[in-house]
């Protein structure tokens, strides 16, 4: 058995070392070499350049109250060349994001490639060809503008290099199997309608929506310093959301997210539908529930709801990338080395994380896209800042990459988050927490704790021009009360504050790790993520009354 | 005998279901109930009840199609989506909930289940009119408030807000349904785009081929039952060259036809692939305008389909408005008006000359063909249930006669032409009053090289050297121009020009008229299929050509010029 095992792996290392035959990457290579030698000839040539594909192939089925809305299919092959010029130290994306004219309203170009390479050859030549130039030329605009600039803007205190050095990586994985990618519709379409409809059996609910998301990518990359890379990602998620309203028309929904890399590894239907009914049950509480008012004091946030907290008010301020540039808030660029959460407190982001007790994690990858292999990536160790998300832009203290590069297909990547991680050495079971929040309750003399069960998402915003500060969408709340009353469930409040008044409010963790599945939307467009946390006390939160419901409920019975 | 008709009705049914045919008995069923009962029930406490409710459903489906030196960059087939829109109007017809009087429904439209599920169906008709029903009651009583001093002529406000229908209508279309099948489009793409391989000096050359179809049914209060559809199919061609000064100009042309089977033969389509390169390759070594230029243009072909259709079908044109009336609501955003506000309706100039008097232009709703080209603008039925007027009389010899209208009067317009178009686009439920087949004709017109001939002699009597032709002016980089010697008659195409918009009062009087007309098709607001026959070259004086230098391209070693 031993020896099977280790010729198994022998295999794959000698699969995977060995640039197997792939037409793409093979052209890839050759465009990538000839374009830079061509480029040369020009008046600032080129010091590298990189190649990003994407083979993306997602289905989309949309179901609600038991009946199908849409399905949809995207097959397209993206293209997208990363061009610099003027030197590692200072180059054309000092002050530019993007390789291409981007604004509010103008998203970069698509840049569609043939998928039939036999006899679409000359036409993606001519496609890659005719962008690397548009690039190449907005290139030569952008490097002008940042040599313009200096010397007469404000110049940034972080003097770090533009671009800094990075192992050229070779991987290869082959192209998925059709049985890998297929995905029987009809089925998914019956299964999502059953999901859907049985929320519908719950006369208090209003809306009841099932997705099923199935998206297979298969991403290339190549770069003149001589990466090749070829990397499949699969990414499944069926999400149930239902929704029911108050008598004074707050829409209150809440929502069950199961994700995977295959769809037998999603959980069975049995499973699905338990927790289908304890979404409904728990809908026709919300509808009754109490409204609450604005309150200062100690909360407990569940895994999940932490999970959302740290992604938000934590996770989009060690972003290395954009602390370079002075018009960030740069809450923590100077904090490295100091105390910024609890002592008891850690945290890490981990691309390589695939699964977490047995649970896939959506911000799992190999390689992000500059072609840097992900690193596990200690943010804050027991309670001291450590380091940051950084990609190949240079930080003052920080010349290398983790592999935190990450984009949406059309544009240029920026240092994002992954997988984070929280974890704390001082762990409190849930009885213990639920003591400390009455205790604190008592201390700060409440007559109640909250909290927060579930949360649906949040925003924070990291600039200076604005106030630092976020906001966290709760679906599930209850009232804690210190005389030992029965839980309340309650609604209509969002959390709200500050970055740093909040985490020096953080004082204890622990009950269950829960996982919260996501996709983060920010400069660089949407990537996968995930957050896993303990739960956590915290001895101070902000809540604010949720906006005024602007409907009432429906006049007539729902049909 | 029997047995073998229930197999075949068995059979048939099976293959209908196959192919995702809408049980149109359990839609209209669902649509029936829930607007009846919306209709009856709907009631807030010390406010009006609904008068009229109208459900209309929008089933879409499309197949889009990319190509590029003939092999395909995407293949989008789309599977059937469903949309609805409510227009349910508190009140009664003299004075209702319409404040925006643009027939476009209370509500924008929602996504509706696909699905024949009757109680899904009534579902989504439930939330939506109940949204509806309570937006119209506050925009009712915001009118309310709001007309008092609302800038509107007394004899305006006190015009009813939705005329008697005088016929209820129970219509279904029998055409076909589009055929969608993505080989033949394919085929076609990659047919024409293997085309831009001969032109080397052409880039990001693009062959886009799209059919789109929308089958709606309409169900109202009144009792109007219509299913009506909206198609069209689109080959659209695209490339960009670099003239000789390094400048980028690019290029688009569409074709649309009602059906893919009526599009042109595949050799017509190559022949107008080459020439489209052709024009395109020309303009590499073009020269480029020297100086301003203010005399006479003889404008053809698509230029004058452009000057025509900008001008007449538009609410200051041939198209009747009734100025809406800004109200306020909380419930739901109420519709953008501020672009209807300040709009100077046509019909003030009712009975008026208008445009030149050799010109006339009527409306046409059943024509199919001009002059072997397939129209796009013939329909049976409009988007509030009325038949429409086959042959609307609009400009006759210059002099404005009547509009096209809706079911809503203004202060001329009394009766509907039964012009409030479907149009068609994925997602959307476009309608809006536009007309069918505009047709532009002439008398005492003359042959085009009678007006060439007319406009050297105008130039000449201006003391210039040279005049222009222009035969395009699609944008800013899109436009053939042509400057013209006094001396010889040469032409010469020259870029970098910007030719100043030509307004109404332009064409009130101009120099000459083409006697013979083309036809094409267009999408009025890029949703409703229209088609517009027009004289091939119209003559106008006193023109604004501007010089509008195209911006020069940094150089690289990738590509230069």
């Amino acid at each position: 058995m031993k020896i099977k095992v280790f010729l198994l792996s022998l295999l794959a290392l000698v699969f995977i070392q060995l640039p197997a035959q792939d037409k793409m990457m093979d052209l890839l290579k050759s465009e990538i070499k000839g374009q830079m030698t061509t480029l040369q000839k020009g008046e600032y040539p080129p010091y590298y350049m990189n190649y990003r594909v994407v083979d993306n192939y997602t289905r989309t089925i949309r179901s609600a109250m038991g009946a199908t809305n849409t399905v949809e299919e995207e097959k397209q092959l993206i293209f997208l060349p990363q061009i610099r010029i003027g030197t590692p130290e200072f180059d054309n994306f000092r002050e530019a994001q993007n390789g291409t004219p981007t604004s509010r309203f103008m998203a970069p170009p698509t840049i569609l490639l043939p998928k039939d390479l036999q006899n679409g050859l000359d036409a993606l030549k001519e496609i890659m060809k005719e962008e690397v130039n548009n690039r190449y030329k907005f290139a030569l605009i952008s490097l002008d503008r940042a040599k313009a600039s200096k010397g007469v803007q404000v110049e940034n205190a972080d003097k770090s290099p533009d671009f800094t050095k990075a192992k050229a990586e070779k991987y290869f994985e082959p192209a998925l199997k059709d049985d890998k990618v297929a995905l029987d519709t009809k089925l998914w379409q019956a299964k999502l309608n059953r999901y859907s409809a049985l929320l519908v059996q719950n006369k208090d609910i209003i809306g009841a929506n099932s997705t099923l998301t199935y998206r297979i990518w298969r991403k290339y990359f190549v770069s003149t310093e001589g990466a090749e890379i070829a990397e499949n990602r699969i990414y499944i998620l069926l999400s149930v959301r239902g929704t029911t309203m108050a008598d004074d028309g707050m829409e209150l929904p809440l929502h069950n997210s199961y994700f995977a890399y295959s769809l037998d590894e999603l959980p069975s239907e049995e499973l699905i539908i338990k927790e289908l009914k304890e979404m409904s049950a728990k809908l026709s509480e919300l509808k009754v529930a109490p409204l609450v008012q604005p309150y200062t004091g100690p909360a407990l946030l569940s895994g999940s709801a932490s999970g959302v907290f740290f992604h938000e008010i934590f996770g989009h301020r060690i972003e290395g990338q954009k602390m370079k540039s002075d018009r960030d808030g740069q809450t923590f660029k100077n904090m490295v080395g100091e105390g910024v959460l609890p002592a008891s407190i850690s945290v890490f982001m981990d691309p390589t994380m695939k699964k977490y007790h047995g649970n896939a994690l959506n911000g799992y990858y190999i390689f992000d896209d500059q072609g840097v292999r992900g690193e596990r990536v200690e943010i804050v160790k027991n309670g001291i800042l450590k380091d940051f998300l950084m990609t190949r832009t240079g930080l003052d203290g920080f010349p290398k990459s983790n592999g935190h590069a990450r984009a949406e297909f059309e544009l240029d990547p920026t240092s994002r988050q992954s997988n984070l991680i929280v974890e704390t050495n001082a762990y409190k079971t849930d009885a213990e927490l639920r003591k400390l929040l009455i205790e604190e309750a008592k201390k700060q003399d409440k007559e109640y704790g909250f909290f927060f069960k579930s949360v649906t998402g949040g925003f924070t915003q990291t600039g200076r021009t604005g106030a630092n500060s976020f906001n966290v969408t709760p679906l599930e709340v209850y009232k804690i009360y210190v005389d030992g009353r029965k839980d309340e469930l309650v609604r209509g409040v969002d959390m709200i504050g500050t970055p740093l008044s909040m985490f020096s409010n953080i004082v204890h963790a622990g009950g269950e790790f829960e996982i919260f599945t996501g996709t983060c939307g920010a400069s660089s467009g949407n990537v996968p993520v995930t957050a896993i946390s303990p739960t956590i006390l915290v001895n101070k939160v902000e809540l604010q009354k949720k906006a005024k419901p602007t409907v009432t409920p429906a006049l007539l019975p729902r049909p | 005998m029997r047995y073998i008709y229930t197999l075949l009705i068995t059979h048939l049914l099976v293959a209908l279901s196959l192919f995702g045919q809408t049980n149109e008995g359990v839609l209209y069923k669902a649509m029936q109930d829930e607007m009846v009962r919306s209709k009856n029930e709907l009631i807030l406490p010390a406010s009006p009840a609904p008068f009229f409710v109208a459900y209309t459903v929008g089933e879409n489906q499309y197949i889009s199609v990319s190509s590029t030196l003939g092999v395909i960059l995407s293949s989008k087939e789309s599977e059937k989506e469903r949309l609805h829109a409510v227009n349910l109007y508190v009140g009664d017809s003299k004075f209702s909930s319409d404040y925006s009087y643009t027939g476009n429904g209370i509500q924008s439209a929602s996504f509706t289940t696909r699905d024949d599920n009757y109680d899904q169906l009534r579902r989504n008709f439930w939330q939506t009119s109940d949204l509806s029903y309570k937006l119209a009651v506050e925009v009712y009583n915001s009118k309310k408030n709001n007309i008092k001093t609302a800038n509107i002529a007394e004899e305006e406000k006190a015009l009813p807000d939705l005329l008697p229908l005088k016929k209820v209508e129970v219509y279904a279309t029998a055409e076909p349904a589009l055929n969608l099948s993505k080989k033949s489009y394919e085929d076609l793409s990659k047919l024409l785009s293997k085309e831009f391989a001969k032109y080397p000096q052409i880039s990001d050359s693009r062959v886009e081929v799209d059919g789109v179809e929308t089958v709606y049914y309409y169900l109202s209060t009144e009792g109007t039952k219509v299913k009506e559809k909206e198609v069209y199919v689109g080959i659209t061609f695209r490339g960009k060259v670099r003239n000789n000064k390094g400048q980028l100009v690019q290029e688009a042309e569409t074709i649309f036809a009602p059906a893919f089977e009526q599009l042109p033969v595949n050799e017509a389509l190559i022949a107008r692939v080459n020439r489209f390169s052709e024009k395109l390759v020309s303009l590499c070594n073009a020269e480029t305008m020297t100086e301003y230029y203010y005399g006479p243009v003889l404008f053809e072909n698509e230029a004058v389909a452009t000057i025509l259709s900008e001008n007449l079908v538009s609410q200051s044109g041939i198209i009747s408005i009734r100025k809406p009336i800004q109200v306020m609501a909380s419930v739901s955003r109420v519709e953008n008006i501020g672009n209807l506000k300040d709009i100077k309706p046509l019909e003030e100039r009712i009975n008026k000359k208008v445009i030149d008097s050799r010109l006339s232009v009527s409306n046409k709703t059943d024509l199919k063909n001009f002059n072997g080209i397939f129209l796009l603008g013939n329909y049976e039925m409009d988007a509030q249930g009325v038949a429409p007027v086959k042959d609307v009389k609009l400009i006759e010899n210059g002099i404005l006669k009547s509009l096209l209208s809706s079911r809503v009067p203004t202060r001329k317009i009394s009766e509907s032409t039964g012009s409030v178009r479907f149009g068609v686009r994925p997602r959307a439920i476009v309608t809006g009053v536009a007309p069918g087949a505009l047709v532009v004709s002439s008398v005492n017109g003359s042959s085009k090289e009678e007006l060439k001939a007319e406009l050297i002699k105008a130039a000449i009597e201006e003391g210039l050297d040279y005049a222009y032709i222009v035969r395009n002016i699609a944008s800013e980089t899109t436009q053939y121009v042509y400057k013209v010697s006094v001396k010889d008659g040469s032409e010469t195409l020259v870029t970098g020009t910007e030719v100043t918009p030509v307004p109404l009062t332009k064409l009130k009087r101009v120099l000459g008229v083409c006697k013979d007309q083309e036809a094409t098709n267009y999408l009025y607001k890029g949703a409703i299929p229209t088609s517009i026959i027009y004289p091939k070259a119209i003559l106008i004086e006193d023109i604004e050509i501007n010089k509008k230098p195209l911006s020069i391209q940094k150089e690289s070693p990738l590509i230069s010029k």
